[in-house]
């Protein structure tokens, strides 16, 4: 993969077909459906998936593609991380031969949109204890329940739904090997998605409710094995904190060039505010940020790449990308003052779209649990620690 | 078939242009390079004429190769156009030295005359220099038919030439018919260039790059144009503000107009 090729042409593609739609997508909160299309059907978004499907098979590629699309709008690229990564990935490493084979080239070739529904109303970091149930009769599964907080739900063409299928922990002890993944369609009886919800950032990300009402389907909409969703699940979910890196990268590489434009134009005191020492510590800061977030996702596509465990970095990285996020969204806002708070200088939307960064995929709270478990079990066992 | 198309890389247009200090050129650092618009549709017209034979006729050999005279930097154009969809690509290294427009028809032509070549777009003018001479100096040193800003492009049914469509003073538009080897310079209108898509960026990585040397074609030929001197447009001087009740505006209005602008 021509690294500087890809970004040079995709950066080409969003800067003629996103770049001029978003403001309005974000003031009004509509997905940008035709610079969507134009991403994925030039194959942008299968930049991971399997060769044979249209994709590209590049993790670098992928932070790559991340990066240039949070530049111009993190919602953009949530939602078409949620399409090609959450959906296609997971289809791409789980799916049967029949499944890729409708499924991925959908997602490329008509540039259908896929959610990945997990979260529900009452279940969200606790995640093995969903309520939503699939229930074998025959060869069909009958599934029942709902999802919320769900990215593309409410224009989702496929969705993923993880449900508790019984079995040996069908409401039993044994919740975590109770999961099973289901491919479902748009259209589907029973299958019904919410209005898209009204949020605070990433506004042209549609985010919404899914609902299962005796939804029947046969075996060939399982995807992976019975029972294997939770475990399934655990590389999937580090992928989508490493890529935290490349999405706050390209916000804050927006950011800085924001800030320092506006820093220089705009004067007071007889000089631009640029030369002041209290802008530039804010600068400064934010490429600080922006290093340390780079050359941790560069380490983490090593560690993938090789194999390693990469557990500790993705946590840490999503948690300080986060953080990184939406301070310098903040600080950026700070520089260009009360121009700043306004909407057309689309500071404050990256603001606004940071926070989701603290919350979505693993709150905060849970990034730190786990690397305090983790450090302890690892350190503690010197000082026999139980 | 061998269809050429020349491109040139040029600063974008959204790049901020800052001359050297000594006013021998532009300062390059900092300043992004795009592929010359007029050239991009140059690409894609290539790229169309190539499909567009191959679908009436599969087994059909027609070659594209995208050709560039530049520093390194031009491999970056030449694979935008392998990406979206050339076959070929020839860099000829400009060695470090900057030629008028002259010079590089006849390092081009003598290029293109290696290549025997039937067919050659290029765009109607590259957008840095403005100068719109190269394309039909090199026809001349080819002694090849060359119709310049062309909006319509169609292969004659043997073909063994084009018809070409030019749009001429008071939207009158000339048809011409011409056969090959023949040069083209394409306006704005011919065809909307594609993105180069993913599969596109990734097969551009194993199509050939011939490396050639401007020295080699250019033999002793020199100059007839040079750059003496770069210069910025003088920045606008600050508006001016009229103060007081609205009849003495507009008096003291028309005076400036008629002692400083001259206008009245």
């Amino acid at each position: 993969m021509d690294i500087q090729l890809l970004r040079q042409e995709l950066n080409k593609l969003l800067h003629e077909k996103l770049e001029p739609v978003v403001e309005s997508s974000d003031l009004n909160s509509e997905f940008p459906m035709e610079a969507y299309r134009a991403v994925a059907q030039a194959g942008f978004g299968g930049i991971f998936l399997p060769e044979e499907y249209g994709g590209g098979e590049s993790l670098e590629g992928l932070m790559v593609v991340m990066e240039e699309m949070s530049k111009f709008s993190p919602g953009f690229a949530l939602s078409t991380m949620a399409s090609f990564q959450l959906f296609g990935y997971n289809i791409a490493r789980l799916g049967t031969a029949a499944q890729k084979e409708k499924y991925l080239k959908g997602l490329t070739g008509e540039a259908k949109i896929g959610c990945w529904g997990l979260t529900e109303p009452d279940v969200g970091s606790d995640a093995i204890h969903i309520k939503t149930t699939a229930k074998k009769e025959g060869n069909d599964y009958i599934l029942n329940g709902s999802k919320t907080f769900i990215t593309n739900a409410p224009i989702a063409d496929y969705f993923i739904i993880i449900a508790n299928s019984g079995g040996s922990g069908f409401n039993s002890g044994s919740a975590r090997q109770a999961g099973s993944a289901f491919v479902l369609e748009k259209g589907m009886k029973g299958l019904s998605v919410s209005k898209p919800f009204k949020k605070h950032g990433h506004r042209c990300s549609p985010t919404g409710q899914i609902f299962l009402d005796q939804v029947k389907v046969t075996k060939d909409h399982l995807l992976g094995s019975e029972g294997s969703a939770f475990a399934d699940m655990k590389h999937s979910l580090e992928l989508e904190r490493f890529l935290i890196g490349p999405m706050v990268a390209g916000m804050l590489e927006t950011l800085i060039e924001k800030c320092v434009s506006y820093a220089y134009n705009r004067q007071q005191f007889g000089q631009p505010i640029l030369f002041f020492q209290l802008i530039q510590e804010k600068i400064a800061r934010m490429r600080m940020h922006l290093e340390m977030i780079r050359a941790a996702t560069d380490q983490g596509v090593a560690l993938i790449k090789e194999g390693k465990p990469a557990t500790n970095l993705a946590t840490a990285l999503k948690l300080y990308g986060g953080k990184a996020a939406v301070e310098m969204g903040s600080e950026a806002m700070q520089i260009h003052g009360g121009n700043g708070y306004m909407h057309e200088y689309r500071v404050e939307m990256f603001m606004r779209d940071a926070k989701l960064l603290e919350i979505g995929g693993g709150t905060n709270e849970m990034m730190l649990q786990i690397l305090a478990k983790n450090t302890i079990k690892e350190v503690g066992k010197k000082y026999g620690v139980t | 078939m061998k269809i050429a198309v020349l491109i040139k890389q040029v600063p974008d247009t959204e790049s901020k242009i800052r001359v050297k200090s000594d006013g021998s050129g532009i300062e390059e650092t900092d300043v992004k390079y795009i592929v010359n618009p007029y050239c991009e549709y140059a690409i894609e017209e290539a790229i169309r004429t190539k499909e567009k034979i191959k679908a009436g006729e599969p087994e059909a050999p027609v070659a594209t190769v995208v050709i560039s005279l530049g520093p390194d930097r031009a491999l970056e154009a030449l694979r935008t156009a392998l990406a979206m969809g050339i076959d070929k690509a020839i860099h000829i290294d400009s060695e470090g030295k900057i030629f008028d427009g002259f010079q590089t028809a006849k390092i081009l032509a003598g290029v293109l005359k290696a290549g025997a070549f039937d067919l050659i777009f290029c765009g109607k003018q590259a957008i840095d220099d403005d100068n719109s001479q190269v394309a039909q100096m090199t026809a001349e040193f080819l002694d090849f038919p060359q119709v310049m800003i062309i909006q319509k492009f169609d292969l004659t049914p043997d073909s063994k030439g084009a018809l070409v469509t030019r749009q001429v003073g008071g939207g009158a538009r000339e048809i011409y018919e011409a056969v090959f080897p023949l040069i083209l310079g394409c306006e704005k209108g011919l065809n909307t260039p594609r993105y180069a898509s993913l599969p596109g960026i990734m097969k551009a990585k194993t199509k050939p790059v011939e490396k050639l040397k401007a020295s080699a074609f250019l033999g002793d030929t020199g100059p007839l144009t040079q750059f003496i001197h770069y210069q910025l447009p003088p920045e606008r001087a600050a508006g001016k503000k009229l103060d007081g009740e609205a009849p003495q505006q507009a008096h003291e209005l028309a005076r400036l107009l008629r002692e400083e602008a001259k206008v009245i």
